[in-house]
């Protein structure tokens, strides 16, 4: 990433000349490093496969890279409010034009459709008797899109906000580490920015240096719901259920039975809404009315 | 402990056929409802920061970062009838994901990146880890520090990678340069 110029002006010169030796030296020493867009890139899960190991592998040993994508992300970048109203505009813009095409394709298909049936009809009547049905009922039935029925599921899934346990606030994974809420922290800011994927990843990450806590399973699990892999939600939360842990006892409850709903087994789901509908937990009320409903 | 991310519930609709979300009545049933245009615009004003910000960690230049950002949001407006909201942002960001990553597959990275890539390093020098250590530097001061005076970049590419303005990496890195002359005078004080 290093270019071999050198713009600064005279008080950056000025400033950098006791240190020039050791400044080429560190030059040098990352010349060959990857550019910062790269590493960013590599850090958000953005690059492909064959660009994703190797840069992310270079990032896990290099110090001086991670210090790199944390200032970058630590700028505060954002759009201002005419560039807010500008790709609002712009976004509208395009779906309208494709709804414009879409409609037009529709208009065409009609009616050519319509015509086909004017020349069948007019076929049909020369040798047979007239049909029961119209030319515009047919080509109503020939044409009209059927819509997509939507997903439903009569389990809520809402965003639990982040909790720790009193014993995560002085875990430490093994002597001389990190305390656990520093470790857990990447993980738990992905959550709350709803960076899923990402969440997922850096708690998954940390489950085999801190196996007993409950919050790198849960939030795990609750990551994977909101990214839409109710799979991989059913065996996080399963293992988080596995911990018996009494500070998210509840939760863990009410999510596993919503992953099983959305992992589509929902008998699955009715055992933990029935304990819960039978108990006195936060999700009582909302287990006993969709126990009803499944009935 | 919920923070509800569900769409609001609308009441009142007017039948307009642009996609649909849920909500849950009272009898824990959860129920279609269609999205007005007005809901998109209160979906899209409410993440489109957070949409923006993540582009940016993706792509680090702004305007490819606002492509991503409209195209996400399309991607949204085109399912609207079969997301559930509340996979949103995070819907969102794996739009601008996997479309960054088409960006990268489109790029030609430089081999002797990935030939260096992973390779260990040896202990830092003394530079190396003052940059790294001082506890006065903002990780964002550093990030313009190291840019400049290691990497060779000019103050306007630093801003195009990062998003800052000229005016925001000139100020950082006047702070970070004096900080870093104060450190060593201190050091070389007898």
């Amino acid at each position: 990433m290093t270019a071999e110029r050198d713009d600064w002006d005279d008080h950056e010169r000025e400033a950098l000349s006791p240190i020039a030796r050791e400044l080429a030296e560190l030059r040098a020493r990352h010349r060959n490093d990857p550019p910062v867009d790269l590493l960013r890139a590599a850090d958000a899960d953005a690059l492909p496969d064959s660009l994703l190991e190797p840069t992310r592998a270079h990032l896990e040993s290099s110090a001086w890279s991670r210090a790199l994508v944390e200032g970058a992300d630590q700028a505060e970048v954002e759009l201002d409010a005419a560039a807010i109203d500008r790709l609002l505009a712009r976004t509208k813009r395009t779906a309208m034009q494709e709804t414009g095409g879409r409609r037009r394709m529709w208009a065409l298909f009609t009616l050519a459709a319509a015509a086909a049936l004017v020349v069948a009809f007019v076929w049909r009547n020369a040798v047979r008797p007239a049909p029961s049905t119209t030319v515009a009922d047919n080509a109503r039935e020939s044409v009209a899109p059927s819509p997509s029925p939507p997903r439903e599921f009569r389990l809520e899934l809402t965003k639990p906000a982040v909790k720790l346990t009193a014993a995560a606030l002085v875990l430490r994974g093994d002597r001389n580490s990190a305390r656990f809420v520093d470790d857990v922290a990447d993980g738990l800011n992905a959550y709350r920015a709803g960076d899923y994927e990402k969440a997922a990843r850096a708690l998954d990450a940390l489950q085999p240096r801190y196996p007993t806590s409950v919050e790198i399973p849960f939030y795990a699990g609750i990551s994977r719901l909101l990214s839409n892999d109710p799979p991989g939600a059913v065996r996080a939360l399963e293992a988080a259920r596995a911990l018996n842990d009494d500070t998210f006892a509840d939760d863990v409850a009410w999510y596993l039975a919503v992953a099983y709903e959305r992992a589509g087994e929902p008998d699955r789901s009715r055992p933990l809404l029935r304990a819960m509908c039978s108990g006195s937990g936060t999700y009582a009320g909302r287990a006993c009315a969709a126990e009803n409903a499944f009935r | 402990m919920e923070e509800t991310v569900t769409a609001e519930s609308v009441d009142a609709l007017d039948g307009t056929r642009y996609g649909t979300a849920a909500s849950e009545n009272s009898s824990g049933t959860r129920q279609s409802y269609v999205l007005p245009m007005s809901s998109f615009e209160d979906v899209y004003r409410q993440h489109v920061q957070s949409v923006f910000r993540f582009a940016m960690r993706c792509v680090s230049r702004r305007d490819l970062a606002e492509d991503l950002t409209s195209e996400a949001f399309l991607a949204l407006y085109r399912n609207l009838e079969s997301i559930d909201a509340s996979l949103l942002p995070g819907w969102l960001f794996t739009v601008v994901r996997n479309r960054a990553r088409d960006h990268w597959r489109r790029q030609v990275v430089e081999q002797r990146y990935l030939e260096t890539l992973g390779t260990s390093a040896v202990e830092p020098p003394h530079l190396e880890r003052r940059i790294l250590e001082s506890p006065g530097l903002k990780p964002v001061h550093r990030t313009c520090l190291m840019l400049r005076y290691v990497h060779g970049m000019t103050r306007a590419e630093i801003a195009a990678k990062t998003g800052l303005t000229e005016m925001q990496v000139k100020s950082a890195l006047q702070y970070a340069l004096e900080l870093l002359r104060k450190t060593y005078k201190k050091a070389d004080q007898p």
